[in-house]
């Protein structure tokens, strides 16, 4: 078998055709990784054993025809942030080095249920934060297309596993655009989901405002598969909601409208990027598919209000790594220095860095001026998209403003580092849906993703277009 | 905005209330800098007219849920696990003060 043309359809069909076991597909995909994996530092653990064990049993309800799941033996990589029981959760921070999971996210449960197989833990930004998978305190991961370049972040483990045949399917989330972005530097398929459509429950939180959880894959189908397992209502996470609406029918493409936000265009974006992005409107507009420029007027603003926004949560949700709970590496001999040194010894610099600025914008005679006056301008910001969404059905974007770029070129300069989200964010601070899909045909040496975003609920039309696209 | 309004003293005190230890001075120096340009372009914001703009919280439209009161038990007693350090299942930390 040659897993290089696999996606999660024709696995399933190769297994009800009986031309491989998941055993054999489970034993190529660990081969693969064992070659490849030492190379980009895609997984910082495959469970081999566990991978095996999972196989054999997915095999065994196979050959009875009973209880298969949705995605029977489907291998896939989850991020080092969602809670696997009595495997290490290490959210890519030297602090949780040790930490094993006391349960399983609910996540985990879910896709477990449907049959999938966990290969292993992904690499990711320390506590997903970062744009790029160097701030992982386990090394960088180097993006398959061109191991000098990033692999974007901060689900660059995830989105790497995918595109290197090392899973075929993967797990990430998505605070500022740490799924979009990491699928467009890879060239694979990911999705935010509407915040509330996934449970958050054993993900440990970043900015829980922002925070949601989506699939990676090679096909817009493969996505919505994983997606249809993910999705629903959580009794234990109290932002999910039972929502899922219908996706539209594309027979007739001219009765869509999709807008073009002229603040998403204007200026930074490199050459391959602006063509590959023009060549698939004038796709779809031979179709018949409508373009419209419209404009999100705050747009500009969203960074600033993401970052303080971010930052005042990230802070409050890093406080439980304490020293006390989770892990404990260091000597004090009182309270207050353990606090310090366990958390000084254990966070990364990108870490320390959000957390001294969230509690700066929380603080009381700062916390007006920073805080509240953000939260206001997200109000505008998600406005905006209301706005648009009275004009038009869609919005069509780039998902980053450059391809993938070097490691080490934007380590040394916060501000250049986070503006390669600035065209992702502003759909997690609206709490919108949003897919990235790879430009096709393209000769060019890095992949181009492009990202279309759609109003509250309406993950299933995302996914709708994006097989309209895949099968032109 | 004139001056940087973290200077090192605010740092220091930041550090202490969020219990993160500075690793060196050139950490000191580099959150500093960056704690400046990112503060210098946050104050864009104050050219934005918010007065009739309520803020939103939260990610999406919350209600308010309500369930009965019963006891989901499959997790109970799970968390013992995440101690580093236990005696009788009660969490060992140590002396708040020096003796």
């Amino acid at each position: 078998m040659d897993i290089k043309d696999l996606t999660i359809r024709k696995f399933k069909d190769g297994l009800r055709n009986g031309d491989f076991s998941v055993r054999e597909a489970t034993e190529e995909y660990l081969k693969n990784i064992k070659e490849n994996n030492p190379l980009l530092n895609v997984y910082l653990e495959t469970f081999n054993e566990r991978a095996l064990e999972k196989a054999a049993e997915s095999d065994k309800k196979i050959a009875s025809k009973r209880d298969l799941g949705s995605l029977e033996g489907v291998p896939m990589a989850f991020k080092d942030n969602i809670l696997i029981e009595g495997q290490i959760a290490s959210s890519g921070s030297k602090i949780l080095a040790n930490y094993r999971a006391a349960y399983d996210a609910t996540v985990t449960k879910k896709l477990e249920a449907e049959g999938v197989n966990i290969l292993g833990r992904a690499n990711m930004d320390e506590f997903a934060m970062g744009s790029s998978t160097e701030n992982s305190a386990y090394g960088v991961t180097k993006n398959p297309w061109n191991l000098e370049c990033v692999a974007g972040g901060s689900s660059g483990g995830s989105a790497a596993a995918v595109a290197s045949n090392m899973a075929l399917g993967a797990l990430g989330s998505d605070t500022g655009g740490s799924i979009r972005l990491p699928a467009s530097f890879c060239g694979v398929v990911g999705m935010k989901p509407t915040y509330g459509q996934v449970s958050r429950f054993g993900v440990m939180a970043m900015a829980s405002s922002l925070d949601q959880v989506g699939p990676f894959a090679k096909t817009v189908e493969d996505a919505e598969m994983i997606y249809s397992a993910l999705r629903g209502k959580d009794g234990r996470d109290s932002t999910s909601v039972d929502k899922d609406v219908e996706a539209i029918n594309l027979s007739n493409p001219s009765d869509i409208t999709i807008g073009l936000p002229k603040e998403y265009f204007v200026g930074g974006l490199d050459k391959e990027t602006e063509s590959a992005i023009q060549v698939t409107i004038d796709e779809l507009k031979n179709k018949g598919f409508k373009f419209k420029e419209i404009s999100l007027p705050h747009s500009k603003y969203a960074l600033s209000v993401y970052y303080i926004i971010m930052f005042a949560e990230v802070s409050t949700n890093l406080e439980r790594y304490d020293g006390i709970r989770y892990a404990r590496d260091v000597e004090a001999s009182n309270l207050f220095d353990l606090y310090m040194k366990t958390r000084g010894e254990g966070f990364g610099e990108e870490t320390k860095r959000r957390a001294l600025m969230g509690s700066f914008v929380l603080s009381a005679g700062h916390y007006d001026a920073y805080y509240t006056k953000a939260q206001k301008v997200r109000a505008l910001i998600r406005k905006d998209f209301t706005e648009a969404f009275k004009e038009v059905d869609y919005i069509f974007s780039p998902t980053s403003p450059t391809t993938a770029f070097k490691i080490g070129e934007r380590t040394d300069d916060a501000m250049k580092m986070y503006l390669s989200d600035i065209l992702t964010m502003p759909v997690n601070l609206a709490g919108l849906p949003g897919i990235v899909v790879p430009v096709k045909g393209r000769d060019a040496s890095m992949p181009v993703d492009f990202q279309l975003i759609a109003p509250h609920f309406h993950d299933r039309d995302l996914f709708a277009l994006g097989k309209y696209y895949e099968n032109l | 905005m004139d001056k940087n309004p973290i200077d090192k003293e605010t740092l220091n005190h930041l550090s202490r209330l969020t219990r993160i230890e500075i690793s060196s001075e050139q950490q000191a120096e580099r959150l500093l800098r960056d704690a400046e340009n990112l503060l210098r372009h946050f104050d864009e914001l104050q050219q934005v007219d918010t007065d009739n703009v309520s803020p939103v919280y939260g990610g999406g439209e919350l209600q308010n849920i309500v369930r009965e009161d019963d006891s989901d038990n499959d997790l109970q007693g799970k968390g013992y696990s995440d101690f580093p350090e236990t005696k009788d299942n009660y969490l060992e930390v140590p002396a708040v003060r020096e003796k």
